[in-house]
């Protein structure tokens, strides 16, 4: 569908993402307005149910991202969340969903950039899968 | 937040400023923290990777405990404390008074851009016609005369730069807010008398005044110009000064007269500049120089005007001044040879510009481009040691951070690259003396490939066409090399700040010879001025770490005069706000919607908005507010909040962080606990630029709001319980780090228990005779085991060890085997490990095998007792590196460079025939060492170099020594037949392994206590309550070890200080009725706030030491464990609300 | 010219001089940066580092043996990026004048310094010809004037240098300049 707008939920970690986000801003880099922003303290936070209920409730794709490895406030939250979303790309395919709407990302403070062009090429990505098939064809 | 009486000026909000403000204001002091830049972060604000993650790390510098009264956002947006109040763009003009009641005039410069009521559009910008170079990339791109300073930083206030601004008033007429006010209006008010003899002068000065909206007057003589001001007050006299009749000084001394408060200007020609600043003796403010053109004089005139105007200068009292001003650069084009072409050769850049281009704020957006042309960069050079270690550049010291950061400059290269640039780095010295700085190194060399060349390159040129830079330079055996590179990056070296020799008038604070700030002896923040004290780089030459160290040592210091002039920091004053208890109530959410005047209302449909959010559920009112930032806005807000009763509040505004002080205060004012308010912001999607439709608009908007929603109505109303605190410290460890640690805490007024396991005090300090800078190490032995004998608070402990310790900080319990064989239980807040290290021994180079092989310690101890006599002495060698700097003990002993300096010295001057060898592989006299360096090369000592796969041989004979050790610059073998060999064996860690089980903490894969971050917390472990210094955490020096015990103490305080803690109101706790005991959550803290108790079978949370990471509710099978703040279902009505439309 | 050996003035003794060399050059630490400015360092033996190290070491003869010093321009490039601020150029030129007074004006750079200076005595300026003149006569080689023949000739075309004969017998006109140098150097 060439005019499907995807709906993207992104967990993003309070420090650095954040603030790259915030530096998107107010560096004028215009951002899709597809990326719904769930602030988290941590990405070692983010608990594989909220990723599933994301995907259950419709979201079109899920972006984790957080701070390089080594930079994380509480020392390997990003570590955490590096385990989590590999094993969640084993297993949700499993049921149905394409392990390419789950990603993780790395974005530091300064990478206001980085951080534009990543959500750009997500919801680029995205269209090109198509939207989420919960609504029609699942039983919730 | 508890709150002290006592208060302090911090001058310089870079790291050093921003850390020790921050002690300050965890202790409870007030706090103001000032930078003459509009920015805060100094130097940092541009760098963006740091050893050793090669990543930041600066929030981990931000409170661990009493999280909620500071910002918990990243530090290169801003700073929030409840204590700290900063200001920007202000300077300190004056200081007097006494230690402990200072009183100080700070000026702050006038604001053309309202910071309320700056939005951050950047439309000004935008329009602005004005382009210079951006100093925040240190020049390599441009910015407009009205910028955002610094790209992160919150609020982002756009700052008006007066020098460059052509008055325009372009921004002024597109701003959307009218946050840009040049004041046209109150020029006209501002009277301007020009005297001058000359028409023409009189003439022209009054149309281009007049133009710029000032009010001009002219008087054409002396007599004339006084007789106006008689009649008429006038806010500022242009005075020439050749006139005939009566010249313009004695026109100035009887306008001083008359109107003593009328600022007057000289205007003078090339030949009175002499009078002009005689005049300026006598009440003059300034001088102008003819011939004047309008562009160079009206700016003046207006710089001049707002200076008078509107600079707002206001004095305050203090208890203690720490300054914290940094440093500059050294810049290669400045005064002596510019042999490197810097400014010249397109492609010789200095390392701080070679951070700005890998960084992501940068000119190139942290593409590896060079600036001439943009193509990528693939061979790179760095150059070590310009402008330090250079008599031609002023600079007999070594500016300590340059190979260190060059290093890691030749490593992030590599990585960007996926390891296609080949680096090189040329030396002379590597100097890497600091705790895992060797290993850094040689992973650079090894695992990167990154190529150091020993050998200084004296010039760079240009001898392609491509622009490409050339450097020659010789190899150790003599062979020339000559090769192209893509890039030179200079290491440029330190030098002290603009302006500190006035601010060090000002303060009165000696410099020394190099222009820093001068530091008593044993100190490192020690002025020479009782009360005012440095932190940082104003001294000199330190990386980040040991700034850091410093800076806690500077607010240790601080505090030490605070409470003893009569600061209250044993008592806690009552100023503990009661929330009203609203966990029994629905949750009833307020929502303010901020209007921004009618923008919203135009870009949205607002109404609709409202309507869909009133129909969330637990929403009970929603309101429209005009402006919020104003005072206005606001207190219609919590006139709002209070009638009404509502126990959550939603904001939608800009800029949430904004918020973050006003709603403390709201909470305070109406007694609701400020975790239970929140700002969304609804105002980006709505930019102009942002090319939404109204129904784009109004969906954002909605969605945020439902957002924010979601969260607020799930947010735990329980109110944080505090815990209480045994206000005692224990000190393991009685050297010289210990022992200051202890007095510094007990001068606080708490009792300390210090236990040393040897019959005295002192520790390695016992044996130490002399330093290499002269001070006397004895006395300060003496002096500071006295102070502690006397003093009543501490407890001490002497032959006796630690045998067990368990409990959490606030509530430590100790076992120790006293002296007598007898054990005695010790109840204390916090813990602080200062067991320090030892010399280490060796096999190497024949030692034990004769009795003329001797260590470097043994050395200094035979030479005080008598044992080993200079005279009788008629060669001596000294080998360096014994045993470290290679596998298995891989790091710099730091200190081991220094003694033999200092001991070669000693040698010499007591024998200057002797005859003194030092073999090293790098001489590590960092910072004002070098000096010494340079004079024991003049003494007569001489060096040879060696490496670490050609190392010196000895062979033991008959009771004599020979070594044998290759000259590289000659190539050939040297034959050293001393009476006397000297190694340097370095300090080895002295038993760290048993108290690290003892205490549950951390060490290195040498030995050494492994603090939390080497960086941004150098004297914690992960383990709150318990911190480490001196040796025992890595080797350094006397004065380095009592600095980083300052530090430890002053972290200790903030514990200590008062008698309740609460850690912040998102933490971790456990529902011990969903929880399994599986233990998971356990092993994910990285904090190890977390316990089983046995005795209830309940996992337990420690609240102080959790952070509120959240990775124990995550990894939780059963959510029994759950983040406040953050819960499950706060989450799940977040997402919802993010999906709503979908439907 | 004859092959004197100069007279050393008092008090200024070889190892008085050598003692100032060692002086100066201690401070040295070997960072390479003379070397590489050096222009004339391809045509040396040692380099300036090396023999800077020589000195500190002792091995003053190996130095004097070597062709380094007499080869220094005096372009003073190493004295002016010495970290150290080491007074490289003053030193070369002491090593130059220790070496002659050790009687080590035997070597061939020396020779055509002296010869310059002695043509320089007599006539108050260079004059070409017999500078040549009598420096091929001082080495004694007779392959020598054949190899500079083309750069003469070439020269003599263009007409920088002029024809004149050499005379053997000068005027000597700054006889009284030499001897009171002579006499500064015996007072310092």
């Amino acid at each position: 569908m060439s005019d499907f707008e995807p709906t993207i939920i992104a967990f993003v970690c309070n420090w650095c993402t954040y603030t790259a986000a915030d530096l998107a801003g107010t560096s004028r880099l215009t951002q899709p307005p597809n990326v719904r922003m769930i602030r988290m303290m941590c990405t070692g936070m983010v608990d594989p149910k909220y990723v599933i209920k994301a995907l259950l409730e419709g979201a079109d794709a899920v972006l984790i991202s957080g701070c390089h490895p080594g930079d994380c406030h509480y020392i390997n939250g990003n570590l955490k969340a590096r385990r989590r979303v590999k094993l969640l790309k084993e297993i949700l395919p499993r049921f149905g969903f394409d392990e390419r709407r789950i990603k993780l990302t790395w974005i530091g403070a300064s990478e206001g950039i980085d951080f534009a062009n990543t959500m750009k090429e997500l919801v680029n990505e995205v269209k090109e899968l198509g939207p989420s098939k919960v609504r029609k064809q699942m039983v919730i | 937040m508890r709150k002290k009486i006592g208060s302090a000026l911090v001058v310089g909000a870079g790291i050093s400023g921003i850390r020790s403000a921050l002690d300050l204001a965890e202790l409870g002091y007030q706090v103001k923290l000032i930078d003459r830049a509009p920015n805060l972060g100094g130097t940092l604000a541009q760098l963006d990777y740091q050893f050793p993650t090669d990543h930041c790390g600066m929030c981990k510098m931000l409170p661990l405990v009493e999280r909620d009264s500071a910002s918990q956002f990243c530090l290169r947006k801003g700073l929030f404390h409840e204590n700290i109040d900063i200001m920007l763009n202000t300077e300190l003009v004056q200081m007097e008074g006494e230690p402990g009641k200072f009183e100080v005039t700070l000026r702050q410069r006038p604001a053309v851009v309202d910071p309320e009521l700056c939005i951050g559009c950047g439309e000004c910008s935008r329009v602005c016609p004005v382009e210079v170079a951006d100093e925040f990339n240190a020049g390599l791109a441009k910015r407009k005369a009205v910028y955002l300073p610094v790209p992160h930083n919150i609020p982002n206030n756009y700052v008006v730069d007066l020098d460059s601004c052509t008055l325009c008033g372009e921004c002024e007429k597109i701003c959307p807010t009218g946050a840009i006010d040049f004041r046209w209006e109150a020029r006209r008010q501002f009277r301007i008398l020009v005297v001058d003899d000359e028409l023409i002068v009189r003439d022209s000065l009054k149309d281009w005044l007049i133009e710029e909206g000032f009010d001009v007057e002219t008087a054409e003589s002396g007599p004339d110009a006084l007789d106006k001001i008689a009649k008429q007050a006038y806010h500022l006299m242009l005075l020439d000064i050749k006139m005939p009749e009566m010249d313009g000084v004695e026109v100035l001394k009887r306008s001083k007269d008359m109107r003593p408060d009328l600022p007057v200007v000289m205007m003078t020609a090339y030949a009175t500049v002499e009078t002009a600043v005689e005049a300026m003796k006598i009440g003059a403010l300034d001088y102008l120089m003819k011939p004047f053109d309008p562009d160079t004089l009206v700016p003046l005139v207006i710089k001049l005007y707002e200076n008078l105007e509107r600079a707002g200068e206001f004095t305050m009292e203090v208890g203690a001044v720490i300054l914290a001003a940094g440093f500059d650069s050294f810049d290669p084009a400045g005064k002596g040879s510019n042999t490197y072409g810097y400014g010249e050769i397109p492609n010789v850049v200095t390392s701080i510009e070679f951070e700005r281009i890998v960084s992501g704020t940068g000119p190139y957006h942290g593409k590896l481009v060079r600036p001439s042309d943009g193509k990528e960069i693939r061979k790179v050079a760095w150059l070590q040691c310009v402008g330090s270690r250079d008599m031609h550049a002023d600079a007999d010291y070594c500016s300590s951070v340059c190979c260190m950061f060059s290093v890691k400059e030749a490593l992030l290269a590599k990585e960007r690259s996926n390891g296609q640039v080949e680096a090189t780095i040329f030396y002379m010295d590597m100097r890497t003396f600091g705790k895992d700085f060797q290993r850094y190194r040689d992973k650079a060399e090894k695992e990167y490939g990154v190529s150091f060349q020993r050998g200084r390159v004296h010039s760079v040129e240009l001898k392609q066409l491509g622009g490409d830079p050339t450097i020659v330079y010789m190899d150790i055996d003599g062979t020339a090399h000559e090769e192209v590179f893509d890039l030179v990056v200079l290491a440029a070296g330190q030098r002290p700040p603009a302006g500190s020799d006035l601010l060090a008038e000002m303060t009165g604070v000696d410099l020394n010879q190099w222009g820093f700030c001068q530091l008593q002896p044993f100190s490192l923040s020690c002025t020479s001025r009782d009360g005012v004290y440095a932190a940082g780089s104003f001294s000199g030459l330190r990386d980040i770490s040991e700034s850091v160290i410093q800076a806690s040592s500077a607010s240790l210091q601080a505090s030490r005069l605070i409470h003893s002039k009569g600061g209250g920091l044993a008592e806690a004053s009552e100023s503990e706000v009661a929330f009203r208890d609203v966990s029994r109530e629905p949750p009833q959410v307020m929502v303010a919607l901020c209007t921004c005047g009618d923008s919203l209302a135009q870009a949205a449909h607002l109404d609709e908005v409202e309507a869909f959010v009133s129909d969330l559920d637990y929403v009970s009112q929603v309101h429209r507010f005009e402006s919020i930032c104003t005072q206005e806005g606001w207190s219609q807000l919590e006139e709002a909040m209070e009638e009404n009763g509502a126990n959550r509040l939603l904001i939608g505004a800009c800029m949430p962080y904004v918020y973050t002080r006003k709603l403390r205060d709201l909470g305070a004012k109406i007694g609701l606990n400020p975790a239970l308010m929140e700002v969304v912001d609804i105002r980006t999607s709505v930019f102009p630029g942002n090319n939404f439709s109204q129904e784009q608009a109004s969906r954002e908007i909605r969605l945020a709001l439902a957002m924010g929603v979601g969260k607020l109505k799930g947010m735990d109303p329980s109110l944080s319980a505090a815990t209480p605190i045994v206000q005692k410290a224990l000190v393991v460890g009685g050297g010289i780090a210990g022992m200051t640690s202890a007095l510094g805490i007990a001068e606080h007024g708490f009792e300390v228990f210090l236990v040393e396991k040897a019959e005295e005090l002192g520790g390695n300090l016992r044996r130490l005779y002399r330093t290499l800078e002269g001070n006397p190490p004895q006395e300060l032995l003496e002096q500071t085991i006295s102070k502690i004998q006397k003093h009543p608070k501490i407890h001490l402990y002497t032959n006796a060890k630690v045998l067990h310790s368990h409990g959490r900080v606030g509530c430590f319990i100790t076992t120790i085997e006293k002296e007598d064989g007898s054990g005695e239980t010790l109840e204390h807040g916090v813990t602080i490990l200062a067991t320090g290290g030892k010399e280490a021994t060796t096999e190497s180079y024949g030692y034990g095998q004769s009795e003329s092989i001797v260590t470097q310690h043994q050395l200094e101890e035979q030479l005080h007792s008598g044992q080993i006599n200079p005279a009788e002495l008629g060669a001596v060698v000294m080998i360096q590196c014994v045993d470290s700097r290679e596998e298995p003990r891989n790091y710099c002993s730091r200190i081991c460079c220094s003694s033999a300096l200092k001991n070669s010295l000693y040698l010499k001057e007591q024998n200057p025939e002797m005859n003194v060898y030092i073999l090293y592989r790098d001489i590590m006299a960092y910072g004002f060492m070098e000096t010494y360096y340079t004079q024991a090369r003049q003494a007569g000592v001489i060096f040879i170099q060696y490496d670490v796969d050609k190392k010196p041989k000895v062979t033991v004979e008959n009771g004599g020594v020979s070594t044998v050790v290759t000259d590289p610059i000659l190539g050939r073998e040297v034959m050293l037949e001393p009476d006397l060999l000297v190694l340097s064996t370095g300090v080895a860690a002295d038993g760290q392994g048993q108290l690290a089980e003892i205490f549950g903490v951390e060490t290195n894969q040498d030995g050494f206590f492994q603090e939390a971050e080497y960086k941004w917390r150098p004297v914690d472990f992960l383990q709150e309550g318990i911190f480490t210094c001196g040796m025992c955490h890595s080797p350094r020096n006397i004065t380095e070890s009592i600095a980083m015990a300052e530090a430890t103490a002053q972290r200790a305080l903030r514990i200590l200080a008062t008698m309740r803690v609460t850690a912040g109101s998102i933490v971790a706790e456990v529902r011990h009725v969903l929880c399994s005991l599986c233990e998971k959550c356990i092993e994910a803290c990285p904090y190890g706030a977390r316990w089983r108790d046995d005795d209830e079978g309940k996992i337990m949370v420690d609240e102080l030491s959790c952070q509120g990471c959240g990775s124990c509710a995550a990894v939780c099978p059963n959510s029994a464990s759950v983040l406040r703040g953050y819960r499950d279902q706060q989450i799940f009505s977040v997402i919802e609300g993010a999906l709503e439309e979908i439907f | 010219m004859s092959e004197e050996k100069r007279e050393i003035a008092e008090g200024h003794t070889a190892e008085d001089l050598m003692a100032s060399i060692r002086e100066n050059i201690r401070a040295c630490m070997q960072c390479g940066t003379c070397t590489g400015s050096c222009g004339s360092a391809f045509a040396m033996d040692l380099t300036p580092r090396q023999m800077w190290r020589m000195i500190q070491l002792g091995l003053v003869d190996e130095i004097l043996a070597s062709r380094t010093f007499s080869l220094c321009s005096s372009c003073y490039y190493c004295t002016l990026r010495c970290p150290r601020g080491l007074p490289l150029t003053e030193t070369i030129h002491a090593l130059k004048q220790l070496a002659v007074a050790k009687g080590l004006a035997e070597k061939k750079g020396a020779r055509f310094y002296q010869t310059f200076l002695e043509t320089v005595r007599r006539y108050g300026r260079v004059r070409e010809m017999e500078l040549m003149a009598r420096y091929f006569l001082i080495m004694k080689s007779p392959v020598l004037p054949l190899r500079f023949t083309p750069l003469g000739m070439r020269l003599m075309m263009k007409g920088k240098v002029s024809p004149e004969m050499p005379k053997f017998f000068g005027s000597g006109k700054l006889d009284a300049i030499f001897r009171k140098v002579k006499e500064l150097e015996a007072r310092s």
